[in-house]
């Protein structure tokens, strides 16, 4: 069975995975909160991008609109929740973002409803190149061109600049950190709020590649938490060829019929391998 | 502001449906028709519907409920208000399972009706027959149909597959045709049924089996162009089916494959969230029930009742269904003529011996087929329908689907007189 066309397939769904998980990283290593909510505030920006584009707004000042509504919860959250929760276990915090993950599904399922059929339209979905045989979207490419600018944008802000010093020193020791002075808590807020931005575009990405569903957007976190974890939560470049690698997985495993059923559990068991193969010592724990 | 658009968009669609003039019935046709409420002791009713999880079915419980409430505001039967207990059993077997419970041991009911699940049925059937509660319904999964106290208005996805897969091999001359379904509850009896109708019918049909949990589905139409076939019958409901057409789309895989899909893709919605363009008389959708534009009387009438008792509630072949399962149920409770001797053993006494319900939304009589009746599936006769510029079109009426699993069926049938007409008025 040739491969390579499944490999051209999975472009699209890696880069959403990629972008993802370097959102998901960024905000771990500053914070150390693990945001399940990441997916639900995707599905929200795309789900307002729809509604607004819909009700007649050009496609443009739509997604501007949920991705600055996606930013705006999640740097809510980080400037009010998020600092209550600070001295509290990692495992708490995580599990409070699933409460917030599973409070904003079901506000979109009540107001945009379930298995309806429905369609977030992007300009770039009919223009493609033409790869292995297999046709990808312009749409799909530029998922992948903006998961590489995002994420080297992010370096770059990282290394370059005070805010980015902030935060890297936050990620390699909180307490040290606030002791001199680093100003935890507006750190932590910008933080969630380049979170929330993440979040935000995946969504509309992710809605636009698979489909417009709040169950679908929410639970994009757990292909991405994989994809997290097999950086360690703690490398960005390490996150991105993650992502890319769990979409191409999943892609791949199409072309073997007696595996397929099971193909959206290959990130997961890639992570797990990865683990038990670099040391649990340098896994999720590792930075505490 | 979205939803209020959605609501005007959804009437004007509707208004234009009728805009050759043809009128609504004036006053939906409802029990007894006396213009009074009922005020008697209530009779309880139930349904348990996957209104969450894996997809939303709710559309045939409301509509059975719309025409409860517009039964109950005639007069009731026999001045008995239907009191209508619908539950959610959130597409899992153990909610489901408790779910009717609920509805058979505490609340009560004497029947079940208008339940739609992808699961109910396997959690249920067996207490239903232990309760002696009947159940009136539409059914996904094989036990809705080979239960002996569960039958089902819609012809099930399996005589829809099959009705698409074998319209696919007379008018579209498909020889090898893929069977593509989530693998859920269900799926080995739906795509195993369509291998079956091929090998009597010399189609080569190959069945895929997906995982529903993945996020990539244009892999998925690779796995679709990678077999070679010249035809596809994909199951699902309509924002599946909307995922996996729009992905299609971009690897032009119509030019390359008849794409042929159940009735679940037959709604109002399922146009505006595809490209029209690209699909236009290149969909073909079996329909299990009349086209929603029929001038049948009782499609006027079903029109009629949501309007009336059920204006927000999604109009498709799902509220068809749900609105003939509330029909059956009241036509069977009229028959008891002492209002005091309703109860759950004389409802199921009264479905089970009930006259065979005439409709033009089917295109047979609807039947029980009597207390012996072990397995029900009195919808098996479809039709086609195709996207064209954007609106529903009619390709072919009423046919038998020729699945040869249902032979003892159609032996039922011949018994009972049965027969396929085409009622639907069209224009």
């Amino acid at each position: 069975m040739n491969l390579l066309p499944f490999v051209a397939s999975g472009i699209g769904v890696g880069a959403v995975y990629a972008l993802s998980s370097v959102g998901l990283v960024i905000l771990y290593r500053a914070s150390g909160t693990l945001n399940f909510a990441f997916g639900a505030f995707g599905g929200l920006a795309a789900f307002l991008a729809f509604e607004l584009t819909r009700d007649g707004l050009l496609a443009p000042l739509g997604w501007i609109v949920g991705i600055a509504a996606s930013t705006a919860v999640a740097y809510a959250y980080g400037r009010i929740v998020a600092p209550r929760m600070a001295h509290r276990d990692r495992v708490v915090r995580a599990v409070a973002t699933l409460g917030l993950a599973l409070f904003m599904l079901g506000g979109m399922a009540l107001y945009w409803g379930v298995g309806i059929a429905r369609r977030l339209t992007l300009p770039t979905d009919f223009d493609y190149i033409l790869l292995f045989g297999v046709r990808v979207s312009m749409t799909r490419i530029l998922a992948l061109g903006i998961a590489l600018v995002m994420a080297g944008g992010i370096g770059l802000l990282l290394s370059r600049t005070r805010i980015g010093l902030g935060m890297r020193a936050l990620a390699s020791d909180r307490n040290i950190s606030a002791a001199i002075g680093v100003r935890v808590n507006y750190i932590d807020s910008f933080a969630w709020l380049v979170n929330g931005m993440f979040a935000g575009i995946a969504g509309i990405l992710l809605a636009n590649i698979n489909r417009l569903d709040p169950a679908t957007l929410t639970f994009l976190v757990i292909p991405a938490i994989a994809s997290a974890i097999l950086a360690r939560l703690s490398s960005l470049p390490g996150a991105f060829i993650g992502g890319l690698v769990c979409g191409e997985i999943e892609a791949v495993l199409t072309g073997f019929p007696d595996i397929m059923l099971v193909r959206s559990a290959g990130p997961y068991v890639a992570a797990l391998l990865f683990m038990m193969v670099v040391g649990a010592g340098q896994g999720v724990g590792a930075r505490e | 502001m979205g939803r209020l658009i959605s609501l005007f968009a959804g009437a004007a669609f509707i208004a234009s449906v009728f805009a050759g003039g043809s009128a609504l019935a004036a006053k939906p046709d409802c029990g007894e028709n006396t213009g009074k409420a009922a005020t008697g002791k209530p009779i309880p009713v139930g349904a348990v519907t996957s209104a969450s999880g894996i997809g939303s079915f709710e559309e045939a419980d409301l509509s059975a409920k719309a025409y409860f409430d517009c039964v109950n505001a005639n007069g009731g039967i026999h001045g008995r208000p239907i009191v209508y207990h619908d539950e959610d059993d959130q597409s899992k077997l153990d909610v489901a399972a408790q779910a009717a419970k609920k509805l058979v041991g505490d609340e009560g009911v004497y029947i079940m009706v208008g339940s739609t699940s992808f699961i109910e049925c396997i959690a249920n059937a067996d207490y239903y027959i232990k309760q002696n509660v009947l159940e009136i319904g539409l059914g996904i999964p094989s036990q809705c149909f080979k239960s002996k106290n569960i039958a089902e208005i819609n012809a099930g996805p399996l005589q829809s597959g099959v009705g698409g897969a074998d319209y696919a091999r007379r008018e579209l001359k498909a020889k090898k045709l893929v069977c593509w379904i989530f693998k859920l509850p269900g799926a080995d009896y739906i795509c195993g049924g369509i291998e079956n109708w091929g090998k009597k019918f010399g189609v080569q049909v190959t069945s895929i089996y997906s995982d529903p949990s993945s996020l990539d589905v244009q892999s998925l139409v690779l796995q679709f162009l990678a077999t070679g076939a010249d035809s596809l019958m994909v199951f699902g409901t309509d924002d599946i089916g909307a995922q996996i057409l729009n992905a299609a789309q971009q690897q032009d895989a119509a030019a390359k494959m008849n794409f042929t899909v159940p009735t679940s893709y037959y709604t109002v919605r399922l146009p505006g969230a595809i490209d029209s363009k690209y699909w236009n008389n290149r969909l073909w959708v079996n329909s299990e029930l009349a086209p929603m534009d029929s001038k049948g009387k009782d499609n006027l009438n079903w029109h009629a009742v949501m309007d009336a008792y059920g204006p927000k509630v999604l109009k498709d072949s799902f509220s068809q269904a749900g609105y003939i399962a509330g029909r059956v149920a009241v036509n069977a409770m009229m028959t008891i003529k002492n209002p005091g001797d309703i109860n759950r053993n004389t409802v199921t006494a009264a479905v089970q011996n009930m006259k065979p319900y005439e409709t033009d939304i089917l295109c047979q009589s609807w039947y029980w087929g009597g207390p012996g009746a072990t397995e029900h599936n009195a919808n098996h006769v479809t039709r086609t329908v195709t996207v064209e510029n954007g609106k529903w079109k009619n390709l072919e009426g009423c046919r038998d689907t020729d699945d040869p699993s249902i032979e003892s069926i159609r032996v039922l049938e011949k018994k009972l007189g049965i027969k396929i007409e085409d009622k639907a008025i069209l224009n």
